[in-house]
């Protein structure tokens, strides 16, 4: 398994439709923070998702957290906005594409240490993830 | 006798409270039934509402403080100089928040502030007046690869004599010690890990820290079931720290999930407690 900051952080049993009366705007999956703290959202570097192999857009992609949705184009300005240890983020991705139509889910973002160093020598921990979906197996990494 | 005090960071639960396996409470009856007298909450971790928890949070953690008999030594605080996307916090905006930081940990009953030698000096000395009002000593990590000797610690070692070691001084962590790997370590290098080098400091460094410090990290890499910690030598930590007349906290920070998350905190957490009692009493 090796170090807290290599775990798996997306929670596979978490998947499900966003759906708003009829319709599916797309999907939204459970995130937790690898980490011994929680972090300001702004610490999230290039977040990034990819759904099918192809890059979702980061004005399509949000993150919730204290009950409050934020788009992942706009992390790097969440200074003030804290993600807690023990809280599940949940991430919606608005792309129209149902849980039926996912093969693969990979997350990546770099987690700046907030609290090392000064800007031209922060220390940024990379994290990635990877769901497949497969039959009647939802595989992780 | 030894009147070193039993101590932990929540710190060391980091990875069970991540996995939902224990909350606060939860925490706090669980190091209570280790034994240990007290504790040093980290704000960043733990705190809910963090760095604003409001009154009822408080109040609520004061009661389990007391239900569960628990003193509450330091509250740990972050410098978090890169929070602000492209640029660094600069001296007043650290002074700020480490005065939030220094009101919550009044609110919650804390003796001691733990932060990091990232404040800058004027942010210190604009701090101290507060911390000193309201009986709050302040403290900041040593910890490796910084040396006590070091530029920036010479310079706060001169803070330390200018206003009192009552006031303000350092947390030494014990993690300078560590010299030589433990079964954790040596287990990752078997699956294509690296050893980390191990270059322990002279044990005259912690006769340097004793009078500057009331609250010291017990780092804890890995403890065996012989109650020994397989990269630092708490026998001799002890003896010196003993003989040094230190009388604070040595705070158990474990920190193995690090190296292996799948070790279980709470065992090492246990072995701890055992170990302190072992060392300074002669049973565990």
């Amino acid at each position: 398994m090796a170090s807290i900051h290599n775990e798996p952080f997306i929670r596979r049993n978490s998947f499900r439709n966003d759906q708003i009366g009829n319709q599916v705007a797309g999907f939204q999956f459970n995130m937790i923070m690898t980490d011994t703290k929680g972090n300001f959202l702004s610490c999230l570097e290039n977040f990034r998702i990819q759904v099918n192999s192809a890059e979702v857009r980061a004005s399509d992609v949000f993150i919730t957290v204290s009950d409050r949705q934020y788009c992942t184009a706009d992390l790097e300005s969440l200074s003030d906005v804290f993600w807690n240890l023990n809280e599940d983020a949940l991430i919606t991705v608005c792309n129209g594409m149902r849980t039926e139509d996912l093969s693969q889910v990979e997350v990546s973002y770099g987690l700046r240490m907030s609290f090392l160093g000064d800007w031209e020598h922060r220390l940024v921990v990379p994290k990635y993830d990877k769901i497949t979906f497969g039959g009647d197996t939802l595989c992780q990494k | 006798m030894s009147e070193i005090k039993c101590g932990i960071t929540l710190f060391s639960l980091a990875h069970p409270f991540l996995h939902r396996k224990l909350n606060l409470e939860g925490c706090l009856e669980f190091v209570a039934s280790c034994g240990y007298e007290g504790i040093e909450l980290v704000s960043a971790q733990m705190v809910k509402g963090y760095p604003y928890p409001d009154d009822a949070w408080c109040s609520s953690f004061r009661k389990m403080m007391d239900r569960y008999g628990l003193e509450g030594y330091a509250y740990g605080c972050y410098v978090d100089t890169v929070r602000y996307s492209g640029r660094t916090r600069t001296a007043d905006e650290n002074f700020y928040a480490a005065l939030q930081d220094l009101k919550v940990a009044h609110r919650l009953g804390f003796k001691a502030v733990k932060t990091s030698s990232a404040l800058q000096d004027e942010a210190i000395i604009r701090l101290i007046p507060f911390a000193k009002d309201l009986g709050i000593w302040l403290g900041f990590e040593l910890h490796d690869p910084e040396r006590f000797n070091d530029k920036r610690w010479s310079r706060l070692f001169n803070i330390f004599d200018v206003y009192g070691p009552d006031v303000v001084g350092v947390v030494p962590d014990m993690g300078m010690f560590a010299a030589k790997p433990n079964k954790l370590v040596l287990e990752a290098k078997e699956k294509g890990g690296r050893v980390p080098d191990f270059n322990p400091y002279p044990w005259s460094d912690l006769e340097y820290c004793i009078p500057y410090s009331r609250y010291m990290h017990g780092k804890c890499l890995y403890i065996n079931e012989q109650l020994e910690d397989e990269s630092i030598d708490y026998t001799r930590v002890m003896e010196i720290l003993t003989k040094g007349g230190y009388k604070g906290a040595l705070a158990c920070e474990y920190e193995g999930f690090f190296t292996e998350a799948d070790e279980d905190s709470t065992e090492q957490v246990r072995r701890y407690a055992k170990m302190f009692r072992k060392l300074t009493q002669g049973t565990d």
